[in-house]
């Protein structure tokens, strides 16, 4: 499979997806939410994860965290981080040392994910404390006050001395994502999975963030993985993309190479929806439809039904991941020479393009 | 009641002479006193100046984007307009008539002239309403129409939802499902001017492209004048005809939309600009972005409201409050060095 799709060798991962399936259950009908997928994050690179509402972004970073609600659970597949540790079957306390030590997380919204009624001061030691083993000596203590400072400074939050004295609530959203971050940051992970970090937040203070974290990316070598349902901000700050419908990566390559050529139509389709300056008095492209329902079995391909240039072929079999153009996998019977999908006769754009070497 | 059927469509009822426009903000100002509830709740003694000063006007059919980030005021500027929210000074005129004197029977006419479509596409709809009682509602406010000529399925076509949705709650609709409920509530009094807080704030790419769409359809097919508050630069960038760009309850830069986004004359205009993600030039294209955050309007900067994150400071900006200065025909900033601003060059 690893070597069909194309992917660098294992040993450049830090995060290796292997046929990863999630279900959530509910009132006894069972949602396949993510029905098996592959993915590999390679170290130093910044990965945006991007769908609609429902894709399963957002379940697939709680998924490698092993975060996910009490209705999900992981039913197939592994996930392999340093390619060693598989966190599908790791003890508990095996988890809680991955979880900030190796991979730490931050959110869309801060404010519920710091706990308003401690102090900034107090939560930034107390998850050094708690990963020194919980009981820790007055030095310590100090040591990591002084860590957790030099961390606020980092994150671009000059006043840390104030700031470490202030409740959650008395910050701004800016802030609050700095301290987030900064938090993040304080055990050193190797990988940081960023969820919408930047989605509730003003267009300038956005600016801000995305810079911070593509600072803190190079200046500590750390993977990212960016959810996001905005398109621009993949195209900003991140080097890969994964395209995700229905539980299903769709596409994946560079960030350059699918945004100038997109393979899928479903790419295309959402790149060509985002409204800007240029459409102007014209129409925006919009995708008819909805998402399918992930409650029982999905025929064909799963955006069939909204794809403009389905056949039968992709309504009776799910596509395989094809490379195609200089996307490295593409879920797409188009893109696939042997799937018996008919090219005569659809405009010229359809047809997958020969992109010459640069 | 010269108007007997009170079907949806047509150009806009009552079409007056377009000589006093649309809608017009006379130094408006909204300060929230440190005796309101909200105040209080703040710990607040000295009032927050919401709306300071603004003064705008629009014509039929014409496209208003106000621009601002959170805390600019732009809301209150926009639930001011409405006379949804007290002026406390200034003045607000609707096609001419003055909408703070209007008694109650002029009242109820505005309302079914000016209407809003609110943010939270959910929170505004009764949930336990059904999709065409939320409809009949505004019939049945202004006592127009008897029950068989509700024109739901034409409003729900017009906004286009397939009919079977008029059966179900608001739950059972998606986000941009509920906002096209919103729309067409907005739209079955045939209003002239609808104020839209937000329009595609919490969409998907494609639902909100879907619903841009359809503002412009509308627009074209009735004639409407849309205010538009928001913080999404490319929202009023696709829809808007002129922009005002609102930085801690003042207006800092107005002109069209072109010539806002090609020559920003303000400063913080110009940071905003050079904010947006950029889908073509990709992520090396962007410069520096503006430092700090907006202060709170409890307590706002001396002179220039921009100046501690501005660039372009000097001494005079903390002292000197700048005015609206007509730069251009059609055009105006509020800065002291508009001048050398323009001639710095593109932000982006």
């Amino acid at each position: 499979m690893a070597s069909l799709n194309g992917r660098p060798a294992v040993d450049e991962a830090v995060l290796d997806i292997q046929d990863l399936a999630v279900e959530y259950r509910s009132r006894g009908s069972v949602m396949r939410v993510l029905p098996g997928v592959d993915l590999t994050i390679t170290r130093g690179q910044v990965v945006g994860l991007v769908g609609e509402s429902g894709s399963g972004k957002s379940t697939l970073a709680l998924a490698v965290l092993r975060l996910l609600p009490a209705n999900g659970k992981i039913t197939a597949g592994r996930i392999v981080l340093d390619g060693t540790t598989d966190l599908t079957s790791i003890s508990r306390e095996q988890l809680r040392r991955v979880r900030g030590e190796k991979v730490a997380m931050i959110f869309q919204d801060p404010l519920t994910s710091l706990n308003p009624t401690f102090k900034i001061g107090r939560q930034m030691i107390d998850v050094q404390t708690a990963h020194a083993g919980g009981r820790v000596r007055w030095p310590d203590r100090k040591q990591f006050r002084q860590r957790a400072m030099a961390l606020l400074h980092e994150v671009g939050l000059p006043d840390a001395d104030q700031l470490m004295g202030s409740y959650p609530h008395q910050l701004s959203g800016g802030m609050r994502q700095r301290v987030m971050t900064a938090m993040a940051l304080s055990l050193e992970p190797e990988l940081l999975i960023a969820d919408e970090p930047t989605s509730a937040l003003d267009v300038t203070t956005e600016a801000q963030i995305l810079g911070l974290l593509r600072q803190i990316k190079a200046s500590r070598d750390l993977t990212i993985l960016f959810v996001t349902h905005d398109l621009s901000v993949v195209a900003e700050i991140c080097d890969r993309v994964v395209v995700m419908y229905a539980g299903q990566v769709m596409e994946q390559g560079e960030v350059a190479d699918v945004f100038r050529e997109p393979q899928h139509p479903y790419t295309s389709a959402l790149l060509d929806a985002v409204a800007t300056r240029s459409h102007r008095g014209q129409p925006l492209n919009t995708i008819p439809g909805r998402v399918p329902s992930l409650i029982g079995q999905i025929k064909g391909c799963r955006f069939a039904s909204r794809c403009s240039y389905a056949q039968d072929v992709c309504r009776a079999e799910e596509p395989r991941p094809v490379a195609s153009g200089s996307s490295e996998a593409v879920r797409c019977h188009m893109r696939d020479p042997q799937s018996g999908y008919e090219h005569a006769g659809l405009p010229s754009a359809a047809a997958p393009k020969v992109v010459p070497p640069p | 009641m010269t108007t007997p059927a009170p079907g949806p469509g047509g150009p806009a009822a009552g079409a007056q002479p377009p000589s006093p426009p649309l809608l017009r903000l006379e130094d408006l100002s909204v300060t929230f006193s440190p005796d309101g509830a909200l105040a209080r709740l703040a710990g607040n003694r000295r009032g927050v100046r919401a709306v300071d000063g603004v003064s705008l006007s629009m014509s039929d059919a014409e496209v208003l984007g106000v621009v601002g980030e959170s805390g600019s005021g732009k809301t209150t500027l926009a639930l001011a307009a409405l006379r949804l929210q007290r002026a406390t000074s200034g003045r607000v005129r609707f096609a001419g008539a003055d909408v703070g004197g209007m008694r109650r029977q002029a009242v109820r006419r505005f309302r079914r002239d000016a209407v809003m479509i609110f943010q939270d596409p959910h929170s505004s709809l009764s949930p336990r309403m059904r999709v065409s009682s939320l409809l009949r509602e505004p019939y049945v406010i202004h006592h127009i129409g008897p029950d068989e000529q509700y024109p739901v399925a034409e409003l729900l076509d017009m906004v286009e939802l397939p009919e079977r949705l008029a059966g179900s709650y608001p739950h059972e609709l998606s986000g941009g499902q509920a906002r096209r409920v919103g729309i067409a509530r907005a739209l079955a009094l045939r209003p002239r001017l609808i104020v839209a807080d937000e329009p595609t704030a919490g969409l998907d790419v494609s639902a909100a492209s879907a619903i841009l769409n359809l503002l412009q359809r509308l627009r074209a097919e009735h004639g409407t004048g849309y205010l538009v508050i928001t913080h999404a630069l490319n929202v009023v960038g696709y829809l808007a005809d002129r922009i005002a760009v609102m930085y801690l309850g003042r207006v800092v830069e107005t002109g069209s939309a072109e010539q806002v986004y090609d020559t920003p004359l303000h400063p913080y205009t110009r940071a905003l600009i050079a904010s947006i993600p950029d889908m073509d030039s990709g992520r090396r294209g962007r410069q520096q972005p503006v430092a700090g955050e907006i202060p709170s309007p409890r307590n706002p900067p001396s002179g220039c409201h921009f100046h501690p994150r501005c660039p372009f400071a000097i001494e005079r900006c903390r002292t000197d409050d700048p005015v609206l200065e007509e730069a251009a025909p059609g055009r105006q900033v509020a800065c002291l060095r508009w001048r050398e601003v323009a001639s710095a060059g593109n932000p982006t």
